[in-house]
């Protein structure tokens, strides 16, 4: 490690939601860091905490009902958590910017898309407007956008999933952002434009020299873009690893589990109409969870030492960290 | 092989009104051809994966076999019996050996209705009742890995693995030859997702039932099937056997849709082939091979007619390419 911080730190935070008299944490004790040109993945099911983690490097969690009860989160050594509402503002779109899943939510549907990509450099880097419509042009065609001209024009709706997806890229891209989010940026798109746009994002990524947080479900796509990988359960990173050490030997119980259950080609080592590996039961909700480990009620390894401890995580091997007493006993993946 | 069911050149049209400025400047409503001829079959006890991407007709096609949709044309025939030409009526009856499962089973359920009524609804429909009728929903949501004690409970109460179980359980209990499955694990979470697929597979062994898989994850529907048809623009472009389609497939979308899927292997080096562009529309679908807009082997007389689906060389192998072949698919040059 250099004396440089790096590009995003992440540390001990904890993000909770209250309903009716009650909170509970949505993300608990969440630290990780990265750097510049790197993308980390962050992946995990529904309600294990990856998009709300996101949302608080962006500050955009709802307040009420949300809140950010404890941590720091900084950018280039800043923090983030210190900042007054309009410096925020300014980091947002300049310094970091956002993919979400669904491109038209954050289109907006009465304004062409030259104007939306238009707006964030007026808002942010004040060129005035032929400036900033000759710059989304420019933006357009670094997305590889087909017959950009015409596209200036267009609204939203006129263009096909892909295509938004693009433009939401493009006015990602438009002031050079040094930390960029992608919330499952290709969850909503075919198979066929899922490729185009993974390979979009691994030429843009190398072009800037950003770093990526890429939050996803899908373990191939995270194998296909990431370096490292946080694996979020109820809330809490229970693996932390390079993608090809988490890949091979899982030391996690949940993402082995993650990996046996997902259904593969068979020209890539899966089986047919065999039974696929079955995690039993359900993530538990915030507030019926115990003392011990969250994946204990659902881990075939699990002893009462789970049941009663929440174990720490630990480098397993090098640079591979995990949250189980029972890292040792795990067997590789088939 | 004698079929269950056997779909021959089914069509669904949709008109696609202009719009009120659209009617004004003279435009004419668009015809769109959903599904255009499509044939299939799945023999009893047999699943048939229906792949494509959005907007390739594969729901509609599994709408169309309910009678959710009435075809255009074409003959739907089930065991012996053609579907399309019944009156709504004579359908009802025979709804009872066709079921459906939808990919979000939350909009198929009353929320203010326990589970159980929703469950022992077709079951009351053919006249069951009392004691025999609870008898049959108890050992349904046994079937199912639900408890008996959940029974009374409400949709909201239950998780989304838990909501397609139920979505199962109905569409179980009349005992039907066929069951449709439209995307039917696409919404959950994998490991849920894995609960439910080996309870399709377990159900099937059971009670012999056949499924019509329609999904776009080409991982699951290997996974499952045991014949596949892959479907471009309302046709039907390939179907094989699983292991055949998945190993040598010949038609180029076929061969580009593999290609696409993300593999869970950092180190894999696959010459992946990016099909350029997007799914035209079905509205106004290309001339002749409608894939030829995004094909890489695409040439003037691709434009001029269209490949019929014929048979290749290994059995119930068919292909609908004037090119088709098993090598590997050139990368496209125009970008």
């Amino acid at each position: 490690m250099t004396a440089n911080p790096p590009l995003l730190a992440v540390e001990q935070l904890t993000v909770s939601f209250r309903s009716g008299r009650r909170e509970s944490p949505a993300v608990e004790d969440v630290s990780f860091t990265l750097d510049a040109g790197e993308t980390l993945a962050i992946v995990g099911e529904s309600g294990s905490g990856k998009s709300v983690t996101s949302l608080a490097v962006m500050r955009l969690i709802p307040d009420p009902p949300g809140r950010i009860n404890a941590g720091r989160i900084l950018l280039n050594g800043k923090d983030l958590l210190a900042l007054n509402d309009s410096d925020m503002q300014r980091i947002r779109g300049n310094d970091i910017a956002m993919i979400f899943q669904e491109p038209m939510t954050s289109l907006n549907p009465v304004m062409t898309v030259g104007t939306q990509i238009a707006e964030s450099v007026r808002l942010h880097q004040g060129r005035n407007t032929a400036e900033a419509r000759q710059h989304a042009l420019d933006m357009l065609r670094r997305v590889q956008m087909p017959s950009p001209e015409q596209r200036l024009d267009q609204y939203p709706h006129e263009l096909s999933g892909g295509m938004r997806q693009r433009i939401v890229i493009a006015m990602a891209l438009a002031c050079n952002p040094m930390l960029l989010i992608a919330d499952e940026p290709t969850t909503a798109l075919d198979v066929t434009v899922q490729a185009q746009v993974l390979d979009l994002m691994r030429t843009i990524r190398s072009e800037l020299d950003a770093g990526v947080l890429l939050v996803t479900h899908d373990l191939g796509v995270v194998a296909e873009m990431a370096d490292r990988v946080l694996v979020f359960y109820a809330g809490r990173v229970v693996e932390s690893a390079p993608v090809r050490s988490l890949m091979r030997r899982p030391r996690h119980p949940y993402t082995l589990g993650l990996l046996g259950a997902m259904p593969r080609l068979s020209t890539r080592g899966g089986t047919r109409h065999e039974r696929l590996l079955e995690i039993p039961g359900n993530v538990p909700p915030p507030g019926s969870r115990g003392p011990g480990c969250y994946f204990a009620p659902r881990c075939a390894y699990a002893t009462q030492e789970c049941r009663d401890a929440q174990p720490p995580l630990e480098e397993k091997h090098a640079g591979h960290l995990a949250a189980c007493w029972h890292s040792d006993e795990l067997e590789e993946p088939a | 092989m004698s079929s269950l069911l056997e779909v021959r050149g089914l069509s669904r049209h949709f008109r696609a009104k202009a719009g009120i400025v659209g009617r004004l400047t003279g435009q004419r409503d668009d015809l769109l051809r959903a599904v255009d001829g499509v044939d299939l079959d799945i023999a009893a006890g047999e699943t048939l994966g229906l792949v494509g991407e959005s907007g390739c007709g594969k729901s509609t096609v599994g709408r169309c076999i309910l009678r959710l949709e009435r075809p255009d044309a074409g003959t739907v025939v089930l065991d012996g019996r053609d579907l399309a030409g019944l009156s709504d009526g004579q359908m009802r009856s025979l709804r009872k050996d066709v079921q459906i499962v939808f990919q979000d089973p939350m909009a198929s359920l009353n929320p203010r209705r326990s589970v159980g009524s929703a469950v022992a609804e077709p079951l009351m429909n053919f006249g069951m009742t009392g004691t025999r009728l609870r008898e049959a929903v108890a050992d349904l949501f046994a079937r199912v890995g639900l408890g008996r004690d959940q029974i009374d409970r409400f949709p909201h109460e239950f998780s989304g693995g838990q909501r397609q179980r139920l979505g199962i359980a109905r569409a179980l209990g009349l005992r039907p030859r066929l069951i449709v499955l439209d995307e039917p694990v696409s919404a959950l979470d994998v490991s849920v997702q894995a609960q439910i697929i080996n309870l399709l597979i377990d159900l099937q062994q059971e009670f012999g039932i056949a499924y019509l898989f329609i999904a776009h994850d080409l991982a699951v529907v290997e996974h499952i099937s045991h014949r596949v048809a892959v479907m471009y623009l309302g046709k039907v472009v390939e179907t094989a056997p699983t292991a055949t389609l998945y190993r040598a497939p010949q038609h180029p979308y076929t061969k580009a849709l593999l290609a696409a899927v993300p593999v869970d292997d950092p180190d894999d080096s696959r010459n992946r082939v990016i099909l350029q562009g997007d799914l035209p529309s079905p509205s106004n679908p290309p001339s002749g091979c409608r894939f030829r807009t995004r094909c890489p082997l695409a040439d003037p007389y691709c434009a001029e007619k269209e490949p019929p689906l014929v048979a290749a060389d290994e059995e119930q192998h068919a292909v609908a390419c004037h090119y088709a072949s098993t090598g590997p698919l050139p990368q496209n040059t125009s970008a």
